[in-house]
């Protein structure tokens, strides 16, 4: 230890100091860099919260105002109007409602319904792209070409929402393709979904023209 | 007399270099401590707010799962919504390009045939008279030709002929494409 005594004379002066700077070091890499990290990080889970939260508390309220009668009852609405699967009954009935609208003679109509079971191959092209769909070729009679058009008014003025591909007219009789729309319905993807929003004005306007169409 | 003799004592100027450092030293480690205690308040501040936001969120989760019926068909109901818009506003409007069509035939001509895709509409239009179709090709035509509202690009005649009851012509009407609304 007599050894070390003169270096000790020497730099004991140097020691606090060179403790302070490893000290600042210390404090300046250990604490005060990885928290300015922390708190950016920080800032993005507030600013991020405070979104979930915003968009929960107006699903909340989204959902303990609505009315469960008129909720029901729009879902009616657009389920008939874009079925969750093939309704071919629904298909019939809308072919029958129109042909009796337009007084046209539905002679007879085939569809091509497709895979009962397994993944499809290929989605039915419309112009709506996206969107499956049936497609039904309608032979109509004893029909002038003026009531084939209002036929096919009528068909797209009913539900489920159809789209008037091809008409083939000659002399009173007519065949039509029309492509009926459905898309099916993911459960588990809308169950994750936070945010509600209760039916707007624009969403009701469009329900309530569906309901027009609802003959 | 020696003009450069130094009068103060080395040890003394040694002295106040090592009182220098070390105050420089203090200084600079309690401006880093003081800022170092600020920063990790102020993060432990936001995590702690950060926190109460997530226990919130749970909380109005857990209240939302109560109304959990009314939350599928709200969403069923928005998802439906959407697609139906959709649909309404990009499906070929075939009945009402044939229509606004057939709303400028004169009486006097008899519509036989309509053939109607996304592309054409081609009409067959039949008449005893040839000077029937004088009307519909020399005033009618050009009229939906400006009518914008029926949108046709081109017409052409795509076949005359004469049959034992009168007379056939066939007019492709071709529409411009309207793009595809999103």
């Amino acid at each position: 230890m007599k050894e070390l005594q003169p270096y000790y004379l020497k730099y004991k002066n140097f020691i606090l100091p060179t403790v302070f700077i490893m000290l600042s070091f210390f404090i300046l890499f250990r604490v005060i860099m990885p928290q300015i990290t922390s708190i950016a990080s920080a800032n993005q889970d507030i600013e991020s919260k405070s979104t979930d939260v915003q968009t929960l508390q107006s699903s909340l309220s989204a959902l303990s105002n609505a009315d469960e009668s008129a909720i029901n009852d729009d879902l009616d609405t657009v389920v008939k109007a874009l079925p969750v699967s093939k309704n071919i009954t629904q298909i019939f009935e809308a072919l029958s409602s129109a042909a009796g609208a337009s007084s046209v003679d539905l002679k007879e109509y085939s569809l091509k319904v497709g895979g009962i079971y397994g993944r499809a191959e290929k989605v039915a092209q419309t112009s709506v792209k996206g969107v499956p769909s049936v497609d039904v070729e309608v032979k109509v009679g004893g029909a002038s070409p003026r009531q084939i058009v209002d036929f096919t008014k009528q068909i797209q003025q009913r539900l489920p929402l159809s789209e008037v591909t091809q008409i083939n007219s000659n002399g009173n009789n007519a065949s039509l393709i029309i492509s009926f729309f459905y898309k099916p319905l993911d459960l588990t993807l809308v169950s994750r979904q936070d945010n509600v929003t209760g039916v707007n004005q624009n969403d009701q306007t469009v329900i309530n023209q569906l309901k027009d169409w609802d003959k | 007399m020696k003009e450069d003799i130094n009068l103060v004592i080395k040890t003394n100027t040694d002295k106040k270099i090592k009182d220098k450092v070390f105050l420089g030293t203090l200084v600079v480690f309690l401006i880093l401590f003081a800022l170092g205690a600020i920063v990790l308040i102020y993060s432990i501040t936001l995590t702690s707010k950060a926190s109460a936001l997530a226990n919130n969120a749970n909380d109005l989760r857990s209240k939302i799962s109560s109304y959990s019926d009314q939350k599928t068909k709200l969403l069923t109901i928005s998802e439906r919504l959407v697609t139906i818009r959709k649909i309404i506003n990009t499906r070929k409007k075939i009945d009402e390009e044939v229509s606004g069509i057939v709303s400028y035939v004169p009486d006097n001509l008899a519509i036989d045939s309509i053939y109607a895709d996304d592309t054409k509409v081609t009409m067959g239009f039949t008449s005893p008279q040839l000077s029937d179709f004088d009307t519909l090709l020399e005033s009618k035509i050009p009229l939906m030709t400006k009518d914008k509202s029926l949108n046709i690009s081109r017409v052409a005649i795509g076949s005359f002929s004469q049959k034992s009851t009168g007379y056939l012509v066939l007019i492709d009407f071709i529409f411009r494409t309207a793009p595809v609304r999103k």
